[in-house]
């Protein structure tokens, strides 16, 4: 704490101290009192120095500080000198929160010349010459008869301008308090000391302390000693301290507010609960203690102002009906805030109309909202009506004469919106105080509104990275599926080729020696079955090197229409020998596409095999096409036993087979193979008849086909 | 009598078409690599080459290119294990194409087709 803020040096002794007796301030003067009794500087503790006679018994400061009153008393200085200097010292206490008595002021007044003179006039003059106190002595009707060089300089008047015209440079009343004083004296009653003013010649109010005692002149007539001491700078330092106090308490209570909001908002990401929330700080009592608050945010890039939400009672009798309830529930500004997050608060219904009222554009210079936010400032209306037509528009619509405008920026100063407070329903003045807690609060709103949308924004870039995320996980599937069929191609070709001779040599000689072989032989049988399983394994070989072979496509212009319908003429045979009838349900105005068309019939050969394997009773097969989102989309339902449970996952997987017809199990990972060279593909799943599906989707346009 | 050379590193694929081709009446001589195939050839000259593709060395294609470089009158049949060489460009030099299998009967077809019956 630095109490050295006075302008002009304090030219009385006077010091602060602090509870334990350390100096925190100590004027010139007192600094030369302390010299005077050999303490040079002044030490950190005023008792440390033991000025007084009374310093280690009754010490003014401390009873100070343990009644929290002003306390008076005279004592005697040590003094290096011969000479014992008495003083009067008044101790004061200044106040923190609470009336605790925070430091103690301590002004001495020098005394000693006029208590040892012995009331004789002479010698209190020739002692008062050397006084810097100002002393004039007086008679009981006010008359001046002698003033000493200080009292010359100190009212601004000379001696002779005294003498002849009295006390006049008190004010009258003050004058008035002088003699009755005097008067009490006279009468053998002793009189404290007291504060009085005087004008000086200069024109300049200073306030004094004044103590005075009776004297008998060398005639033997009463005077009046009159020591005349200036507190205006310890009643101004004083003041200041008051000023300090209460800023610092102001301050306090600001923090406290803000931490308490902090904490709430913190816990608050969501826009609107936010806003909600900082409205209600605004006009709760126990937060700025506006009536209503309206909040407006710039939106369509900053084109538009716009009321955004608003908290406030639409009358004086709802006010009562709120307030009240509030003052009952005696919540604490953060029990409320938090009770209002809980319950969804959505803002007052009438206050929020007006609010959706409010859509200014930025282009209307003149309106008072877009002034505050293009030019930084903050306007305190306190008349609307005399602010122009405008302004007024604004009033009629608010319901309410006066009003602060707070611009809000968002910390790279982008321009965020307004705040907008009055004090509808009370008439309370706003005042100069209000409008800067505002300020300060406005700040922290728009701090929090800004991080609320960049935590939006936030979200929406999760959200963003989410589905890229989504679609990356996708092709690495797609990815890993192809390395594993081309992993399981090369193995398999490895095999496959080494298997190939042995079994050619096998199922040859076998030939060789069968067709060599009397009809009648009986071995003839069993080389038969050597035959035939060599023929087996060669075929399922076959299977393998095709999958193994890399896919080359022959783009061709075609109408896939008539593919389908050649593909199904192709396995005319095979469908009557199974009793399965086929109904077409083809989109003849199809488009041409570019396929390869040997690739295509190997797919829908194998689409249809696979119906026609799952109907080994006869059915259905409908055959569909048709074009979707610029999709060519070929569907063959078939009215069979369906896929297997859990097989719809390993139906691509090479070498899964239902264990139904003669196949390897490569047919449609290499249908899928094929379509995926097209850049098309094929799902297969359940039809509502309890069938399979099986949707096979060609671009109009191929992209990055082979 | 109309001489066909095998030419495969499996010994017992040679042993069976030696066999099989014999019953049809051609006479047949056998190589075991492109090497000892084109050897072969300096020796005398056969109607009609059956090449496998894959060999260590000097591979089916290869060795035919060698050989069609001395006398392009030749015909050669690829027979290989694998149906992808088809589509290589190399095996478009060959007069044939038959995919290996225990069934002789394309084969023999196609050695027919090329330089007839043996007895002719």
């Amino acid at each position: 704490m630095s109490f050295k803020t006075a302008e002009r040096p304090v030219e009385i002794p006077l010091m602060i101290l602090g509870p334990e007796r350390e100096i925190l301030y100590c004027s010139d003067a007192m600094t030369s009192v302390f010299a005077a009794a050999g303490a040079n500087p002044p030490p950190k503790r005023c008792v440390d120095a033991e000025l007084f006679d009374i310093c280690r018994g009754d010490c003014p400061a401390l009873a100070v500080f343990s009644a929290g009153e002003t306390r008076r008393t005279s004592a005697v200085a040590k003094s290096r000198k011969e000479e014992a200097t008495s003083y009067l010292i008044t101790a004061s206490p200044v106040k923190g929160g609470a009336e605790k008595t925070m430091a103690c002021l301590v002004a001495l007044r020098d005394v000693g010349a006029g208590e040892r003179a012995e009331h004789k006039l002479d010698v209190l003059k020739e002692l008062s010459e050397k006084s810097t106190s100002s002393v004039i002595i007086l008679r009981e009707d006010g008359h001046i008869v002698y003033a000493n060089r200080a009292a010359v300089d100190y009212t601004g008047y000379s001696l002779a301008e005294l003498v002849k015209r009295g006390i006049f440079f008190f004010p009258p009343a003050w004058a008035g308090r002088l003699l009755e004083a005097v008067h009490q004296t006279a009468s053998g009653r002793s009189v404290s000391p007291f504060e009085a003013e005087i004008v000086t010649r200069g024109g300049e109010v200073r306030k004094v302390e004044i103590s005075l005692s009776f004297c008998e002149d060398n005639a033997g007539s009463a005077t009046f000693y009159v020591v005349m001491n200036d507190i205006t700078s310890k009643a101004e330092l004083i003041e200041k301290l008051i000023k300090v106090k209460e800023g610092l308490e102001y301050e306090v209570a600001e923090l406290k507010f803000l931490a308490e909001l902090a904490e709430v908002l913190i816990g608050t990401a969501r826009l609107d609960e936010m806003l909600s929330l900082i409205l209600v700080a605004v006009t709760a009592g126990q937060g700025l203690g506006f009536n209503r608050a309206f909040l407006l945010l710039l939106e369509n890039g900053g084109r538009y102002l716009r009321g955004r939400l608003a908290v406030g009672p639409s009358d004086p009798e709802e006010a009562g009906r709120i307030w009240s309830q509030l003052d009952f529930r005696h919540q604490s500004l953060r029990q409320m805030l938090e009770s209002i997050k809980v319950s969804g608060f959505h803002g007052d219904a009438r206050v929020n109309e007006i609010a959706g009222l409010l859509r200014i554009s930025m282009d209307d210079e003149d309106n008072i909202l877009v002034r505050a936010l293009r030019e930084k400032k903050t306007y305190n209306i306190d008349d609307a009506y005399k602010w122009g037509e405008s302004v007024a528009a604004l009033a009629d619509l608010l319901g309410s004469g006066a009003f602060v405008v707070i611009p809000l920026f968002t910390s790279r100063d982008k321009p965020l919106g307004i705040l907008l407070a009055d004090n509808m329903i009370n008439k309370r003045p706003i005042t100069d105080v209000d409008v800067e807690k505002m300020k300060v609060f406005s700040y922290y709103v728009s701090y929090a509104i800004e991080r609320s949308m960049l935590y939006q924004e936030l979200e929406e870039q999760v959200e963003k990275l989410n589905e890229v995320n989504e679609d990356l996980k996708k092709n690495k599937d797609r990815l890993v599926r192809a390395e594993k069929l081309s992993a399981i191609g090369e193995m398999a070709a490895e095999i496959a080729h080494e298997i190939k001779n042995p079994l050619v040599a096998i199922g040859g000689f076998a030939r060789y020696v069968l067709r060599r072989m009397s009809p009648g032989d009986k071995n003839r049988s069993y080389l038969e079955i050597v035959v035939n399983e060599v023929e087996r394994l060669e075929r399922i070989l076959k299977n393998v090197l095709d999958f193994v072979k890399p896919m080359r496509f022959n783009f061709v212009n075609t109408d896939i229409t008539l593919l389908i319908r050649q593909t199904v003429n192709l396995m005319h045979g095979e469908l009557e020998e199974s009793d399965i009838r086929v109904n077409y349900h083809l989109d003849e105005s199809l488009p041409r596409i570019d396929v390869d068309p040997d690739g295509m019939i190997q797919v829908f050969v194998n689409v249809l095999r696979n119906a026609v394997q799952a109907m080994p009773g006869g059915g259905e097969i409908d055959v569909r096409s048709s074009l979707q989102d610029g999709i060519v989309v070929i569907e063959v339902e078939d009215t069979g036993c369906g896929i297997p449970e859990g097989g719809e996952e390993k139906i691509f997987e090479p070498f899964y087979t239902s264990g139904r017809g003669q196949g390897l199990g490569l047919g449609l990972t290499i249908c899928s193979q094929i379509l995926q060279g097209h850049g098309g593909r094929m799902k297969i799943g359940r039809s509502a008849r309890g069938g399979s599906i099986a949707r096979i989707e060609l671009p109009l346009r191929r992209n990055g086909g082979v | 009598m109309k001489t066909i050379l095998v030419v495969d590193d499996e010994e017992h694929i040679r042993r069976l078409y030696e066999a099989e081709l014999a019953e049809e009446g051609y006479s047949v001589i056998t190589a075991a690599t492109g090497r000892e195939a084109l050897e072969k050839l300096g020796e005398s000259l056969p109607d009609l080459v059956i090449m496998d593709i894959k060999m260590p060395g000097i591979n089916g294609i290869e060795t035919i290119q060698k050989m069609l470089a001395k006398d392009s009158t030749i015909p050669v049949i690829i027979n290989t294990a694998y149906s992808s060489y088809k589509d290589s460009f190399l095996a478009w030099s060959a007069d044939e194409y038959v995919v290996k299998s225990s069934d002789l009967t394309e084969l023999k077809e196609k050695v027919r087709k090329l330089i007839g019956p043996a007895e002719a």
